[in-house]
């Protein structure tokens, strides 16, 4: 494929909880996001994609660690530089929205000086520069009156108010890549789709990639360009969006699409009623030699539980880890 | 860490209970009698373990019957408090309205005076002596426990149970002590250990300016404040019943915060 | 042009959060007033008892003019009136045993009290507070069990024998530190006094400091601030302490608010003269009107204590301001 530098590659990347054993909670994950691109990554809680997000914006706190593998901004092996620099990065190039837009702004802070902050760190203006400019922010994130919202303290604010401030926050200084943690899960179903939208749009204007990270494969396949599944701490297939909804090759992305209402579809491909995931995710402590996804597998043989199967290239791009993918 | 409290604790008041209840076979002198001016203020060591007072009354022994009166205060100070503020917030939180108003500016008011300084103004007119000490703590310290029952029967009234029994008819007095009690008891017994360290301590804090336990009953508190007349000439006599003291106060302490990450293991050690 | 809602807002939402609290300290105060004086009236014989007293001998005639002046013969709703309408006037009766107004016994005391309190809570806020942000910051280390074993016995410690020990190290073998008494009001006087009567708040402050600084790190925001690039020292100056400040503020506030009473022992053992030992004195000579002053001054202070602190979080915490 002839496509542009990605502006963000992760190889390998593990990651672990210090527990008495030391629990892997990520396992050799490795994709690439390139400039501009929506990147959806999709799995149930717990399968570790919130912690690859977090591992990328160097968020991780103990008792979690990154254990090995790489992550490539731009080029720069982002875990191995100096936090000063890394610093520099987080905020001004790598960006990142969360789920809780309740909890994720300073109680005791106004709007404008939690917006403004970004300009006094990355961009060194002096707090009425900075105040300016956060009014302008407020005002690409489409807040009302934001002359006056710039005074305001974050509980005088709705949740989907706060999460637009939160996106201001993130795009105030134009990254190149937006983290997005499941940033519409915590909101009112009737403003989700409003969010996505306003993320979306302010990203494509200037030229923003997104990581989209959520557990509703049908929302992110649509929205996406390409998209990973994760599964028990592990990369199951990445796909194309429009690919990985009409044609799953890993057989946990064919179940979860199986389980999923589609209107219109399940006539057409003769299926009476949504199929239902047997069995359930294995716990961290839990998991097992082979394909984690082994147990709950019709496809599943003697092979999948002795090792853990390799990527197989697709022809029409993407990869997929199993060795009965369909 | 958490094991250690619950373990120190628990060491720590049956160790009381034990040195309390076997004192007359513990002590190797008697408390009282023994005072013969000749031996007294010697250094510890020789016959006198801890060393002896300005009387000559052997302070080893002396601290083992302390450990009654500390015991004894403790212990009913703190029924008598449970019982005040348990009952005050558990009736407060189920009837609610003026009653409750009432139980809750009183509360605000008990928080607002110290236990000690409560418990000074009504030995104004009862006077020095062990019984006018149990009444006046046991009647001052009762807002913790109050608070608490009272918040968690506004919390567990609405909960399944709690209706359903008085959907099935049962009365007030039911839900409120067979339903409700049981499931408030857990914090209770957290505040209740620490509130008998406390009661020790106010104990103590009276006798030693000589507002509480009448001489020559020996009690930590009084001895304490004979030290501070002779910590000149016999240091020694200021070091164990405070020791004493303090290993009590420090063993419910730990016990109570014990107990709390027992029963609580998400909210520690916030108070 | 009409003022912007969210600055039209704060003015009306301060003032009746503000007036509320205020209008609840002057309930509890008026409560307590009542409860002083019914305590010490309503309990057969008490006044008429200690008037007398049983070393104080005083003829029956005597006796009855006290009575008179004191009101002893009128109904008591009357005589809460009285008593009523003298506090108002500032006048808290006369003590029994020195013959003069309380009011003008407790201000001569309450310059030592308050110099004592204050000592005390500064030393326990300027220790106290870094403990609680060291152990927090290394939790789960040496450090951290250290702090907090130190927390638990500081707040099991009896006032009265730490100072016995602390007077007998300073004082008398180190001869650093006057051993008792107020001195000229120099500080050397002052330095034994406070410590003794802030180590309990202060390992109070150190626990609520470590349970606070590590809730507020926990808080998704910090996270937030973490995200935008800020330095770990930002975080913590600007994000963090602030929020941590604010669920400390009540703990010290009680504990400064409380100091007053709780210097009677640690006054008693240093032989301060401020209202702590005055009240013991008072206790022990049944002088009921002083016991009284005391009792109100106390609660008074208190409660002064307490609206300040509720002022300052009008101050600091927008959340108040606004609801």
């Amino acid at each position: 494929m002839s496509a542009p530098n990605p502006i963000l590659a992760v190889e390998h990347l593990s990651i672990a909880v210090d527990t008495a054993g030391g629990l892997l909670a990520v396992e050799d994950v490795s994709f690439d996001i390139r400039a501009g691109e929506v990147f959806g990554m999709v799995g149930e809680s717990g399968c570790g994609k919130s912690l690859c997000a977090l591992a990328i914006a160097g968020l991780l706190r103990p008792p979690v660690h990154v254990t090995g593998g790489a992550v490539r901004f731009d080029g720069q092996d982002i875990l191995r530089m100096p936090s000063r620099q890394f610093r520099h990065l987080r905020g001004g190039k790598i960006a990142m929205i969360f789920q809780e837009p309740m909890t994720a702004l300073n109680p005791l802070m106004t709007i404008g000086d939690q917006i403004g902050e970004m300009f006094v760190l990355h961009e060194g203006l002096g707090k009425a520069e900075a105040r300016r400019k956060a009014i302008g922010a407020l005002e690409r994130v489409q807040v009302p009156s934001p002359k006056r919202r710039i005074s305001d303290y974050p509980h005088q604010l709705s949740g989907g108010m706060r999460q637009r401030v939160m996106i201001a926050i993130a795009l105030a200084c134009r990254p190149s890549l937006l983290i997005a943690d499941e940033p519409t899960t915590a909101l009112d179903v009737t403003i989700q789709a409003e969010i996505t939208e306003l993320i979306l749009e302010l990203c494509r204007a200037q030229g923003t990639a997104v990581l989209m990270i959520s557990h509703d494969l049908g929302h992110v396949a649509e929205i996406s360009n390409r998209v990973a599944v994760m599964y028990a701490g592990r990369i199951a297939e990445v796909q194309t969006g429009q690919a990985v909804f009409q044609s799953p090759r890993h057989p946990y992305t064919s179940a979860l699409v199986a389980s999923m209402p589609q209107p219109g579809r399940r006539l057409a491909e003769g299926r009476h009623s949504l199929v239902e995931i047997r069995g359930v995710v294995p716990p961290l402590g839990q998991r097992r030699e082979g394909c984690q996804f082994a147990p709950r597998c019709p496809r599943s043989d003697a092979a999948c539980k002795a090792a853990v199967p390799p990527f197989t290239a697709l022809q029409a791009g993407g990869k997929v880890s199993c060795f009965h993918h369909v | 860490m958490q094991r250690f409290n619950l373990n120190f604790g628990l060491l720590v008041v049956a160790a009381l209970v034990f040195v309390a209840a076997f004192a007359p076979f513990l002590a190797p002198y008697s408390p009282v009698d023994f005072a013969d001016l000749r031996n007294s203020n010697l250094p510890p060591g020789g016959p006198f373990l801890m060393g002896t007072d300005e009387q000559g009354r052997d302070i080893f022994s002396r601290i083992i019957y302390g450990a009654r009166i500390s015991l004894l205060v403790g212990v009913v100070v703190q029924m008598m408090n449970t019982f005040v503020g348990v009952t005050l917030g558990l009736t407060a939180g189920y009837f609610g309205g003026w009653w409750d108003e009432f139980v809750q500016g009183l509360t605000n008011l008990m928080l607002a005076i110290p236990t000690i300084v409560f418990a000074l103004a009504l030995m104004t007119f009862l006077g020095p002596g062990l019984v006018s000490l149990l009444l006046a703590l046991g009647l001052t310290d009762w807002a913790y426990s109050c608070r608490i029952s009272r918040a968690q029967v506004l919390s567990q009234k609405e909960q399944n149970y709690v209706q359903a029994a008085r959907t099935i008819g049962f009365g007030r007095g039911h839900v409120i002590f067979r339903e409700i009690l049981p499931n408030v008891a857990g914090p209770l017994v957290v505040v209740a250990t620490m509130g008998v360290g406390s009661a020790i301590l106010a104990e103590a804090s009276l006798s030693f300016i000589g507002l509480g336990v009448v001489p020559p009953t020996p009690s930590w508190g009084g001895m304490l404040a004979r030290a501070r007349e002779q910590l000149m000439v016999a240091p020694w006599i200021a070091v164990f019943p405070g020791l004493a003291l303090f290993i009590t106060v420090l063993g419910f302490n730990m016990l109570g915060d014990g107990l709390r990450d027992l029963l609580d293991p998400q909210g520690r050690a916030d108070r | 042009m009409p003022p912007p809602p969210s600055l039209r807002k704060e003015p009306v939402a301060v003032s009746s959060v503000l007036g509320r609290r205020l209008l609840q300290s002057l309930v509890t105060l008026l409560v307590s007033v009542l409860l002083v004086f019914f305590m010490f009236s309503v309990i057969p014989g008490s006044f008429a008892d200690a008037i007398g007293g049983e070393k104080r001998a005083v003829s029956a005639e005597v006796k009855e003019k006290l009575r008179t002046e004191l009101h002893l013969d009128e109904p008591l709703p009357e005589r809460f009136v009285h008593y009523l309408s003298d506090l108002s006037q500032g006048d808290l009766g006369k003590s029994f045993a020195m013959r003069r107004p309380v009011l003008d016994i407790l201000l001569e005391r309450l310059v030592a009290s308050m110099r004592l309190a204050v000592a005390a809570i500064g030393f326990a806020v300027v220790v106290g507070v870094p403990m609680g942000f060291l152990a927090a910051a290394r939790k789960g280390t040496w450090v951290d069990a250290a702090v907090m074993m130190l927390a638990i016995s500081g707040l099991s410690i009896p006032g009265f024998w730490f100072g016995l020990l602390a007077m007998y190290l300073f004082a008398l073998e180190l001869r650093w530190l006057p051993t008792i008494g107020y001195g000229h009001g120099d500080l050397s006087h002052l330095v034994l006094p406070a410590m003794t009567l802030g180590i309990a708040p202060l390992a109070l402050i150190a626990r609520t400091t470590r349970a606070a600084v590590l809730q507020v790190l926990g808080e998704d925001y910090i996270r937030t601030a973490r995200s935008k690039g800020a330095s770990e020292r930002r975080v913590v100056l600007r994000h963090m302490a602030r929020n941590a400040f604010v669920l400390i503020l009540t703990t010290i506030g009680l504990q400064f608010g409380s100091m007053l009473g709780g210097s009677v022992i640690v006054e008693n053992l240093f032989s301060w003269p401020g209202i702590g030992a005055l009240l013991t004195q008072a206790v022990a000579q049944r002088d009921i009107p002083l016991v009284q002053g005391c009792v109100l001054l106390i609660i008074v202070f208190f409660l002064v204590i307490n609206t300040l602190v509720d002022l300052a979080y009008i101050a600091i915490d927008p959340r108040i301001r606004y609801s």
